[in-house]
């Protein structure tokens, strides 16, 4: 094989997996577009707005052995919360389904 | 009487028939265990390679010896035909996938076009080792190492050139375990100091009912397209499905944790018992090392490159660092663009958005692999 048939080879793989994955990309797009307007559609009208962040709730870790794992936060949203435990379980290198969280606190 | 009976007993043992190759190849075995041992590059397939690497090389032993009339062959003959047919590659993958979360690529589906980005690699090490001499059944399986991903590596080469398994197989696990040695420098030289700071959005909610038709559409799509990338695409998406659909719980765990450790031992044990001396001890070998390290720098350029394109489309939204997650080296490589992101902005949180790309890349692999072995198969 010359050198050009290689490159064109290349190429043509190149382009032949860049064409499949751009197809998936759409109909990933659409059929993720499909589904929520049919979620919108049958769930009920006015679902009840989250709660602005409490001072404390209690938020249930992802799903464990002991399903009875739940945290408390106090002064901490969810998407702070779940921050948090994600980081814990990367930095200590421990999967977070064997890490247990008691309570998270905003310390000022 | 005695010294006759000694004599013979050494001449029918195996250290009459060691040679220097034998030697080497057993010292070359003892280092790579080093390495998965103490260094920890890639244990899970590192070790059981170089033992049976070593394994090979003890001579007289025979465990890869073919059947010969009515003799029955060797234990690891036997084994290997689980790689010869592909077999192996395929239920990793099933693991795998069983073991993958597609959710953040399904929130962000152009991160697929990063996995394609991230497969430049492959090509450039093909043309490169064409250019080289390698036939060109030899440059698709060493270009494949460009993807990072081992299963498919390993699958490419045992069909189009299973000559040059062992060497392509150490090649592609080493340097995954050298990930984070290898992009880094990469990603600090494309990118400026303002891209690497970049905060992304965080991603949207994936619904389960999404989670549950992506594998079906991934697979309809890819094999009717492909029909060669059905084993592996096949097998990951099943994996995956077993995963998503929450009814089928005990295959899931099956999949990824039991099945998944039974054919890492036979494929790797099997993978480095190919490595006979004959076969590793050659220049093409070196040839192939180096072209392996070139074919994961390029991948990662081109994963770089692609992101940054689609940072200046989306006018700052998109990071540039998590292109070089589309090098499939789940998670490593999406770790690699958090540790350089926050390098860069303490405040920056890019493992999610770098997954998207991750299992991209794994699926871009193998449909890179599926287009050379419909092109060389």
């Amino acid at each position: 094989m010359t050198f050009y048939e290689s490159l064109m080879v290349g190429l043509f793989c190149f382009t032949g997996v860049f064409l499949v994955l751009v197809v998936l990309n759409l109909l990933i797009r659409l059929f993720s577009a499909v589904l929520g307007s049919a979620a919108k559609k049958t769930s009920s009208a006015a679902k009840p707005e989250p709660p602005a962040a409490t001072s404390q709730q209690t938020v249930k870790t992802p799903e464990t052995k002991d399903s009875s794992n739940q945290v408390e936060l106090i002064d901490v949203d969810d998407a702070t919360a779940a921050v948090i435990m994600a980081i814990v379980s990367h930095e200590t290198g421990i999967p977070l389904s064997n890490l247990e969280f008691k309570y998270i606190k905003l310390v000022q | 009487m005695y010294i006759e009976a000694i004599r013979k007993i050494w001449e029918m043992s195996g250290f009459a028939a060691l040679t220097w190759q034998h030697g080497v190849m057993i010292l070359i075995a003892c280092v790579l265990m080093y390495f998965a041992i103490v260094k920890k590059f890639e244990p899970l397939l590192l070790l059981p390679i170089s033992f049976g690497m070593l394994l090979a090389n003890l001579p007289l032993a025979g465990l890869m010896g073919a059947p010969m009339g009515e003799e029955a062959g060797g234990l690891l003959y036997y084994l290997y035909q689980g790689v010869k047919l592909g077999i192996y590659p395929s239920l990793i993958f099933m693991g795998i996938g069983a073991m993958t979360d597609f959710g953040p690529l399904i929130a962000n589906p152009s991160s697929l076009l990063l996995g394609a980005g991230a497969q430049f690699g492959i090509i450039v090490a093909f043309i490169i080792a064409v250019a080289l001499g390698f036939d060109p059944k030899a440059a698709a399986s060493i270009g494949i190492i460009g993807g990072a991903d081992g299963p498919t590596a390993i699958y490419l080469t045992s069909k189009l050139s299973p000559d040059l398994l062992p060497a392509i197989a150490i090649a592609a696990y080493s340097y995954m375990a050298l990930i984070p040695m290898i992009q880094p420098p990469i990603m600090r030289l494309l990118t400026t100091e303002k891209e690497r700071k970049i905060e992304m959005k965080q991603l949207r909610e994936v619904s389960k009912l999404e989670k549950v038709c992506f594998p079906i559409i991934v697979t309809i799509l890819c094999v009717l397209l492909l029909p060669s990338v059905a084993p592996l695409i096949g097998m990951l998406m099943l994996g995956n499905l077993f995963r998503e659909s929450g009814v089928v719980e005990r295959l899931s765990d099956t999949a990824q944790n039991a099945l998944i450790n039974i054919v890492t031992i036979f494929l790797g044990v099997t993978v480095g018992a190919t490595s006979s001396a004959e076969r590793f001890l050659r220049l093409e070998t070196i040839k192939i090392i180096a072209l392996g390290l070139a074919a994961f720098a390029f991948s990662t350029v081109g994963g770089i490159l692609l992101g940054k394109l689609m940072c200046v489309l989306t006018k700052g939204k998109v990071n540039p660092l998590i292109g070089s997650a589309g090098v499939s080296a789940v998670p490593m490589a999406a770790r690699v663009s958090q540790i350089e992101g926050q390098k860069a902005n303490p405040r920056n949180f890019l493992l999610m958005h770098a997954m998207g790309p991750n299992v991209a890349g794994v699926i871009g692999s193998a449909v890179a692999a599926g287009i050379l072995l419909t092109l060389f198969g």
